[in-house]
């Protein structure tokens, strides 16, 4: 009974006025000044370094593999064709340090190379789920983790969840692509369900998107493998544990597995349709460029490894000299140090808001926090026991589930950064787990 | 040098170290006794009188205590002082020695007479135990006093001094008789008090440390 | 072209604390905007008195603040000024100030305080109380968010146990300005009576609109009732904490009432108990204070159960009318306890949680059925030994008889009387009823049974409040029954006496009659004058 547990989620006020600003106009295609030049980084997205293929001075065609993944044996491929004429050093936003990125001098052909072979109706699971890793395709939604892994010796599924719910402001690259490649999301969504053999793929998303819905209704008839459902509209139901809960009333431990659910963005699913039936990777991705530090508002198709100052240059540049620049949502991204960043398949959006100064009050000890805290934490106890310093108390209160939503800070009536204050509690975790670990080692070493 | 030296024995018990309000030693009987004045006084007078004999006789004889037992021989030697000193205040003063009570023998566990013969008379020449006994014993006069002096004032409206030998009234003024908070009398009143002037007392001392080590980093600088 | 280093998220609710305060503050001025119109009803002193308690609780608690957080705004200013030479040291100083006052929320504990003391409490106690209240009870703590005791609740308790008796009820009013009286509250009337309401008699529509004695706060239930009813609506006040513990409240005497034999009459006794000693004020607005609850939603839930058995022993197993207050403050006291013991998912372990609620709960229900059973057979015991009348009757002549009326063992003062009456028994009629003797000195009394000028001191000064009005019915009352210009036949004397020792047993009739103030006074002469004739075998 939610009377004396956490409610899990909260509705934000306007956040259907942000994604208005966006969510009504076409997806703008970007200029050609603009990706000129494509940059792509040496590391993976998750910034694990690559095993090159190419160097400075190639010929690269849409398609080539620029480098394998060393961690989990995915390729990247270029997304335009030309010439690789040097290597710089750009900031990348994962690795939270400037790596060396291959400048690539786009020739505007787009010239391909086959890099996949489409399958056939009757491929037989583990030839898709090859097919999948071969395409590079990882989590779209914004984590990056490589999709194969979640099929690969699969079983006890019984539900797919294709997740398009959306959930932070601003955002609407999702809505965008649901629009638009309809056919190809229940087309990869039959594809899921069949490899996981699962007994049901749900389609989520929010409730007021009519529109979508009645497109998807028109043809659902032949995808007899793939359902509809609608969550209502609060954050964070995009998490994968609320919208597991609110769509099967199931709970799990670790990983969605042990409740037999998979969860995949929409656009994952979409590329894994258009890499299975039509041999076809990754390329482009819809950008949601918004908020109110920038000129002008709109989804953007750009390639990968588009410099994200040339994006904002193109839509008009920036309203003020003091923003904050955000790749993602406003709830969960931090603020980049300067617009040289690229667009990595990962990134969803850009959010550039004018700078607000915050003054924090006292605590007032209201408990906000802790009645809408998704991951069902005490914030607000996490961060009386990091100021006192208490780390055993840190432990008790599983300071190590929290996901980083944003919203103990939001709901803060005191506006007080509650969610630093758990991820220093995170990190004081960590280190005492670092400590006791090394002294384990030191004690067994003597012996 | 050395009257310097000799000069802060004496002088920094009184405020800097006091042993109430600074080492925050030996607080019962001061919140026993801190109800009026005229009580508050003549505890301090019997404190004084206590620690000097027992400071004096402990260093005369500190070369011969072995020092396993040291405890329990100090322990005799201030009971003896303090019974001494009861017989002397009921005979002269028995209207004061009444209104104590059992404050009066309480004195031997006070932790500020055993503390200052453990850790000054027993280790120091007769001389400088006698500064420091004194030094002490003001030191916890005024401690005292200024409790006694704030709780009288808010429990009965104003003060009343009166002579202990004779018991007959020094001066009684109550200006503010009619505004009286009974509460100030009793237990509750005496812990607020107490923690009230410590507070203020601590925050005066970490302030003018702060100006200190502030005035030191600008001459470094 | 500088990017904003802000941690996550870049959005923020746009309700703040300030919003939230400013809110409380409006509806505890609606409060006091009602007590104000109220005492100005009673008397337009009255009415003064209340804005003055207002005005002087919040604006000590001000100025105990402004004092307090001197030193540090003078250190912030010159601090300003030392980094940007242009500013004003004065004006920084009073900007630090400024804010530092507008975000320490003085005046909400201060407005609380003022509608926790009655009508007349002297200044001077309100301006001691609120200076303890908010030095002791918030600012030595630490300030605003660190204060462990509701520092309202602080200076109430404070004044209640240095100032007991200086806090009147009521006030009267003379011709040299103010004396206070302390007069009988319902809730004191309440908990000399075991908290039983046989005997006593207490309208619910009274009680819950508040036309009754109590503090300034306390007495409008229905208002106080809608008031919290918006806020938890807005989102100021946690809706659980006030629910809860009323909820308990009016369970546990609603199975204290049934227990008692109330049999259906217990809801409305569970209403009258809920509806007195502030119990609604204190759930609304001093135990909802966030400051000093816990922050989980389920420590919440126990806070309020917890403080429900509180003030349920403290009422009625401890008879002291103050329960809510004193009740509070114990679970303030817990709350840290509380916090601490809840670790872990709020989401897991409901069980045990509820489990603790539930047994905290079934506490208050058996102790309720406990409270019962003792109260009603204690007070009935206790009721018939302080209510029976007795009486000691001598013939002095023929048809003359000597009475000397006693009520209780102890002998309430107000009901002595000593008379002789006499009788004509063939005529079944009274002929002469002379008062020798009467407890009821200088009071209403007094006149009654002399048909004298109603006067309330011994200074022969008067009242202007209630009694003139039932001026007329006390002399109609001593001309019929005991000036006797004409014979009075007994059943006159008889229809007004029933065998119960309250009021509320006696004829309807009699109530009207006697209810003018001298109530005791009067049910004592009747009963003597009944007493007489039953004993002359004039009944039948």
């Amino acid at each position: 009974m939610s009377i004396i547990s956490s409610r899990g989620y909260l509705h934000l006020k306007g956040i259907k006025e942000s994604k208005h600003l966006t969510s009504d106009k076409e997806v703008l295609e970007i200029s050609h000044e603009a990706i000129a030049k494509i940059y792509i980084p040496e590391v993976g997205p998750n910034a694990v370094p690559l095993t090159l293929n190419v160097k400075v001075g190639d010929e690269v065609k849409v398609g080539t593999v620029i480098g394998i993944r060393t961690d989990f044996n995915i390729p990247v491929y270029c997304s335009v064709s030309g010439k690789i004429i040097a290597e710089e050093m750009l900031f990348h936003a994962v690795a939270g340090r400037p790596v060396k990125h291959f400048v690539i001098e786009n020739d505007f052909k787009d010239e391909k190379v086959k890099a996949l072979e489409p399958l056939g109706e009757d491929a037989s699971a583990e030839e898709i789920v090859e097919q999948i890793r071969k395409a590079g395709i990882v989590g779209l939604g914004g984590a990056g983790f490589p999709t194969y892994i979640k099929y690969r010796g699969v079983k006890d599924i019984d539900t797919v969840i294709l997740n398009g719910v959306e959930c932070e402001p601003f955002l609407t690259t999702d809505y965008k692509e649901m629009q638009e490649k309809r056919e190809l999301l229940l087309k990869g969504a039959t594809i899921l369900g069949r490899i996981s053999n699962a007994k049901e793929v749900i389609i989520a998303f929010k409730a007021d998107k009519v529109d979508v819905m009645a497109k998807l209704n028109e043809i659902i008839a032949d995808y007899p493998l793939v359902k509809i459902k609608t969550v209502k509209d609060a954050y964070p139901m995009g998490w994968e544990r609320t919208l597991i809960k609110e769509l099967t009333s199931r709970e799990y431990d670790r990983l969605p597995s042990e409740a037999h659910v998979i969860v995949n963005n929409v656009q994952t699913t979409i590329e894994v349709a258009r890499a299975v039936l039509y041999g076809e990777i990754m390329t482009h991705k819809v950008v949601t460029v918004s908020g109110d530090g920038v000129s002008k508002q709109s989804n953007v198709r750009v390639p990968i490894g588009t410099k994200v100052s040339s994006i904002v240059e193109f839509l008009g540049g920036y309203t003020d000299e003091n923003v904050a620049l955000l790749l993602g949502g406003p709830m969960t991204s931090k603020g980049q140090m300067n617009d040289g960043v690229v667009i990595l398949p990962n990134c969803n959006g850009i959010t550039i808001l004018k700078h607000r100064a915050i003054k924090s009050l006292p605590c007032l000890r209201c408990g906000a926090c802790v009645e809408h805290c998704p991951a069902g934490i005490q914030p607000v106890e996490i961060k009386i026991a990091v100021e006192s310093k208490n780390v055993d108390r840190i432990a008790s209160l599983n300071a190590m589930s929290c996901v980083e939503c944003g919203l103990c800070s939001y709901i803060c009536p005191s506006k007080i950064d509650v969610t630093e204050f758990v991820k220093k509690g995170k990190l004081q975790l960590r280190l005492q787990e670092q400590k006791k670990l090394a002294q384990q080692k030191a004690a067994e070493a003597k012996k | 040098m050395d009257t310097q030296k000799k000069s802060k024995i004496f002088l920094n018990p009184l405020l800097k170290e006091n042993p109430i309000l600074v080492l925050i030693l030996g607080l019962c009987p001061v919140l026993g006794v801190s109800e009026t004045i005229d009580k508050a006084i003549g505890m301090g007078m019997a404190v004084i009188l206590v620690l000097f004999c027992t400071n004096l006789v402990i260093s005369l004889i500190r070369k011969l205590v072995p020092n396993e037992v040291r405890i329990p021989i100090y322990i005799v030697i201030i009971a003896s002082f303090v019974t001494m000193v009861q017989m002397l205040m009921n005979a002269f003063t028995p209207e004061l020695a009444e209104s104590l009570g059992a404050f009066i023998p309480l004195i031997t566990v006070n932790c500020i007479i055993l503390g200052r013969a453990e850790a000054f008379a027993s280790k120091n020449s007769v001389g400088d135990s006698i500064l420091d006994a004194l030094g002490n014993g003001f030191g916890f006069l005024i401690a005292v006093f200024l409790v006694a002096f704030f709780r009288e004032f808010l429990a009965t409206g104003g003060w009343k001094l009166s002579n202990p030998f004779t018991n007959s009234t020094i001066f009684e003024i109550r200006p503010l008789a009619d505004f009286a908070i009974p509460l100030f009398g009793q237990n509750t009143g005496a812990f607020l008090t107490l923690g009230i002037i410590i507070g203020i007392v601590t925050a005066i001392r970490m302030s003018s440390e702060q100006r200190k080590t502030l005035k030191a980093k600008k001459e470094v600088q | 072209m500088k990017f904003s280093m802000s941690p996550a998220p870049f959005l923020r609710r746009k309700r703040t604390t300030l919003a939230i305060m400013l809110e409380l503050t409006i509806a505890l001025a609606l409060v006091w905007l009602a007590s104000i119109i109220y005492y100005f009803t009673i008397g337009t002193n009255h009415g003064l008195q209340a804005i003055l308690i207002g005005i002087v609780s919040t604006a000590t608690m001000m100025v105990v603040e402004f004092l307090f957080y001197l030193p540090k705004c003078i250190k912030d200013g010159k601090e300003a000024v030392s980094k940007n030479s242009e500013l004003n040291c004065f004006k920084e100083t009073m900007n630090a100030m400024g804010y530092k006052l507008s975000h320490s929320f003085g005046w909400v504990s201060g407005l609380i305080l003022a509608l926790l003391l009655p009508v007349g409490t002297p200044l001077y106690v309100v301006l001691v109380s609120a200076v303890i209240a908010i030095l002791v009870g918030k600012l030595l703590f630490g300030g605003f968010g660190y204060n462990i005791f509701n520092p309202a609740i602080v200076g109430r308790i404070f004044a209640q146990l240095c100032f007991g008796t200086s806090l009147a009820y009521g006030v009267e009013e003379s011709a040299s300005g103010f004396t206070a009286f302390t007069g009988a509250t319902v809730t004191s009337q309440l908990s000399n009576n075991n908290w039983m309401t046989t005997g006593l008699d207490i309208d619910l529509w009274k009680l819950l609109l508040g036309n009754y004695q109590g503090t300034l706060g306390e007495t409008f239930t229905l208002l106080i009732l809608v008031i919290g009813v918006v806020l938890a609506i807005r989102k100021v006040i946690d809706w659980k904490v006030p629910v809860f513990y009323v909820g308990t409240l009016y369970l546990a005497s609603l199975i204290s009432g049934f227990c008692g034999g109330y049999g259906l009459g217990s809801f409305e006794y569970a209403l009258i108990q809920i509806s007195v000693g502030g119990i609604m004020f204190g759930a609304v607005f001093c135990l909802t204070d966030p400051v000093t609850n816990p922050t989980s939603p389920s420590g919440k839930v126990i806070f309020a159960v917890g403080a429900a058995l509180f003030t349920f022993v403290i009422r009625y197993f401890a008879s002291a009318p103050e329960g809510v207050a004193y009740s509070i403050l114990l679970m303030n006291m817990l709350t840290p306890l509380i916090d601490r013991c809840i670790k872990g998912f709020t989401t897991k372990k409901l069980l045990p949680k509820w489990g603790v609620i539930g047994g905290i709960m079934l506490a208050s229900m058996v102790l309720g059925v406990s409270s019962g059973f003792v109260n009603h057979e204690a007070y009935d015991v206790e009721y018939r030994k302080q209510n029976e009348f007795s009486s000691v009757i001598k013939k002095v002549e023929d048809n003359v008889y000597h009475i000397e009326v006693q009520q209780g063992e102890k002998g309430q003062i107000w009901s002595k009387v000593e008379m002789n009456v006499t009788l004509d028994l063939t005529n079944r009629t009274v002929t002469k009823i002379e008062i020798i003797s009467y407890g009821a000195n200088g009071g209403f009394g007094d006149a009654l049974l002399t048909g004298g000028e109603i006067k309330f001191n011994t200074d022969g000064d008067e009242y202007t409040s209630f009694p003139k009005e039932k001026e007329p019915i006390a002399m109609a009352f001593y001309d019929k029954y005991i000036k006797l210009e004409s014979p009075l036949a007994f059943d006159e004397y008889l229809n007004l006496y029933s065998k119960g020792n309250s009021l509320s047993a006696w004829s309807s009739e009699a109530k009207n009659v006697i209810r003018v103030g001298a109530t005791y006074t009067a049910m004592g002469f009747i009963y003597g004058v009944c007493e007489v004739i039953n004993y002359a075998g004039g009944a039948q």
